[in-house]
């Protein structure tokens, strides 16, 4: 090969490689449905009974307790993160002197383009086009990659089980939502401030009330754009970053990682070409000397 | 077990299971209306008529006027006493709530608007299920159900003056039997509230010098003087009287408050170099209106309270109407047995001098009242 031929070669691929598309893919918004759930919260609303967390267990982790044991207000002492056997809790953030405090019900946000799903190996952790994400246990190899990729911190591990460990998140209740229920957080919240719904007209009602009542809340719903949008949504009349909320920028964590990674693999080119390349260059290192 | 969680979860999904029965009921406790002189719940409340008992909220100030009924004409307007909200009772028991005391409460904060929240001035006043929904519908996100609305409403107060969101503190948890426990309001009112206890006086330390002091008798304001709350205190809130981390009402230690009633330009009406004791009627006009009046409201004998009218010293003058047949005298503390029940007055009264005690020499040379009185003292 001259080095005209090589040049050329090396050329074509990179032009190869461009068209392919490197550009960031801005994650798989196509595939979700146009009426996918999610729930929007008040947290002007909330009044931290924690009957949220009961519901909670009760679903997905029974036996759930004594409703009342709900009232012992010392959990609030520490900020607590979703365990494997309490997969929403909510935490207070105290309000200003002689003010309310206001208290945040956290659980896997059920993001739109979600960075667990990403970092999965297996695809274990699948985003549905209806709203949730949801985990198949079935498929996880126990790598808590999804864990960790998990821009909130959401999900969490059963370490103390020796043999068959799972990840654990909320999964916006599959089963109750099939049936025509709410999701039973949703469900038991005596004051209502969790609306579950289609995502579009959650972000609808959101705006509409930021418009109608500006004084009562700062003007953001949190998970509409953070992390790629969220299928869970939060109204406050405090700043997010001074309740625990993460500041996430409007772009999935994954939309960088998969274009880089989906760019490159699209349509299997650039391996091909890679390989085409290196076997053209060692053929031709190899090719019999011509004799002068 | 796991069965019973079940069916405790699915109550829970339901929420406001069950056809909507008589949802709020009132319960009337027979209060007796005040006898204080009041103008009739018609000059106001125009749609009460024979066939209407629909209230219209007049605003904030209707029941706080000069005629000092206070939101006591709510008590003769047909309003509930006590509404027990047990239609939505699953997991716990149906509340009792005091529909009168939040009547009267609300006239200090805002008026039934309050709670009432569409029910702006001059328009009916209609109940929380009117507009909300039993079940929770999909079709209106936005608009809470009952139960919602209900909770909504009631710890939007609650919980910021009692910093307290325990279920418990309105519901009984329900009975493994299912049956709500209705217990009687009144008896609650002063375990689970807490009871309001303002200083007897109000010291305020004012630029005024040298007279900076002034000494507000809070306690005589509020029980001689037959001061209703509302008639100072106006606009209120939940949390100003009964969140006992907060201070006295801020609004209240300005000039105007007491101005409206004290149309005095003397500063030494009020203002002082030394703290003032509570009024004594005794030391300040030398007449001791001992145990029979001790109780009395100023404006029985004085009426009205701006401008304190000098009774006649006749005690025909305020008992003009009583009739001694019907009189019981045993208010008085002296309850009168045998021949003594049957006297006139004036046998033991000196009915033109009312400064003057019972006299027992008339009879018995070798008694005399109070040392020695007649029948048994309560
Ligand atoms: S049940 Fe509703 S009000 Fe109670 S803590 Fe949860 S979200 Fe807040």
């Amino acid at each position: 090969m001259s080095r005209r031929d090589f040049v050329r070669l090396t050329g074509a691929c990179a032009a190869t490689l461009a068209a392919a598309g490197v550009a960031p893919a801005g994650g798989e918004a196509g595939d979700l449905d146009a009426d996918r759930r999610g729930v929007l919260v008040d947290l002007t609303v909330c009044i931290g009974c924690r009957r949220c967390e009961w519901a909670c267990r009760n679903e997905n982790n029974p036996p759930a307790g004594e409703l009342h044991e709900c009232d012992d207000q010392s959990v609030f002492r520490s900020r607590r993160r979703p365990t494997s056997t309490q997969l929403t809790v909510v935490n207070r953030s105290p309000g200003p002197a002689g003010g309310r405090p206001v208290h945040v019900k956290t659980q896997c946000m059920h993001c739109e383009h979600p960075a667990c799903a990403s970092a999965c190996l297996v695809g274990a952790m699948r985003k549905t086009p209806a709203g949730p994400v949801i985990y198949d246990a079935s498929r996880c190899i126990g790598c808590r990659y999804c864990m960790v990729a998990c821009p909130f911190q959401y999900a969490s591990y059963e370490y103390d089980n020796a043999l068959t460990p799972q990840v654990k998140k909320c999964q916006l209740c599959g089963n109750r939502t099939q049936r025509g229920e709410l999701p039973a957080c949703v469900a038991i919240c005596p004051v209502e401030a969790l609306t579950y719904g289609r995502r579009d007209d959650l972000l609808r009602i959101a705006h509409e009330r930021l418009r109608s009542c500006p004084d009562q809340y700062i003007d953001h719903v949190y998970g509409e754009h953070e992390a790629g949008g969220t299928s869970w949504l939060y109204l406050s009349d405090r700043p997010f970053s001074e309740l625990g909320f993460p500041t996430l920028g409007s772009s999935s964590p994954a939309a960088l990682t998969e274009a880089i990674q989906h760019g490159i693999f699209k349509g299997f080119a650039a391996p091909v070409m890679l390989f085409g390349l290196l076997g053209a260059v060692g053929k031709l290192m190899h090719a019999p000397k011509e004799s002068p | 077990m796991r069965a019973a969680l079940a069916a405790i979860a699915v109550l829970a999904a339901i929420g406001a299971a069950g056809a909507p029965r008589s949802a709020e009921r009132p319960v009337d406790r027979g209060r007796t209306a005040p006898t204080m002189a009041s103008p009739t719940c018609l000059g106001c409340h125009a749609s009460f008529g024979a066939d209407a008992d629909v209230p219209v909220n007049r605003g904030r100030f209707a029941h706080a006027g000069d005629d000092r009924v206070g939101a006591s004409a709510a008590r003769r307007t047909g309003t509930p006493d006590v509404v027990i909200i047990g239609d939505l009772a699953n997991l716990y028991g149906a509340v009792v709530f005091d529909h009168r005391v939040h009547a009267d409460m609300s006239q200090i904060a805002g008026g039934c608007v309050n709670c009432h929240h569409h029910a702006p001035e001059g328009s009916p006043v209609s109940a929380c299920r009117e507009c909300h929904a039993p079940e929770r519908s999909a079709g209106t996100p936005t608009h809470p159900s009952l139960k919602g609305a209900y909770h909504r409403q009631c710890l939007s107060c609650h919980r910021d003056w009692s910093h307290e969101n325990a279920c418990g503190f309105c519901h009984t948890e329900q009975a493994a039997t299912g049956g709500a426990r209705v217990v009687d309001a009144s008896a609650l009112a002063h375990t689970r509230f807490p009871r309001l206890e303002p200083s007897a006086t109000y010291r305020y330390e004012t630029p005024q010098a040298p007279a900076a002091l002034v000494s507000f008798q809070h306690r005589d304001h509020a029980q001689s003087f037959g001061l209703q709350c509302v008639d100072c205190h106006r606009a209120g809130s939940c949390a100003g009287c009964h969140d006992g981390s907060q201070g006295p009402q801020e609004s209240m230690h300005r000039m105007d408050s007491c101005r409206s009633c004290h149309a005095v330009n003397a500063c030494g009406f009020c203002h002082d170099q030394q703290p003032r004791p509570p009024f004594d009627h005794a030391v300040a006009t030398g007449w001791d209106p001992g145990p029979q009046h001790q109780h009395t409201p100023c404006v029985s004998c004085h009426g009205r309270v701006e401008a304190f009218l000098r009774p006649s010293s006749n005690c025909r003058g305020c008992h003009g109407g009583l009739d001694p047949q019907t009189f019981d005298h045993r208010i008085t503390g002296v309850p009168l047995e045998g021949s003594h029940a049957q006297f006139a007055c004036v046998r033991c009264h000196d009915a033109s001098r009312a400064e003057a005690p019972a006299t027992c020499h008339g009879c018995h040379a070798d008694r005399s009242y109070p040392p020695q009185t007649p029948g048994q003292r309560n």
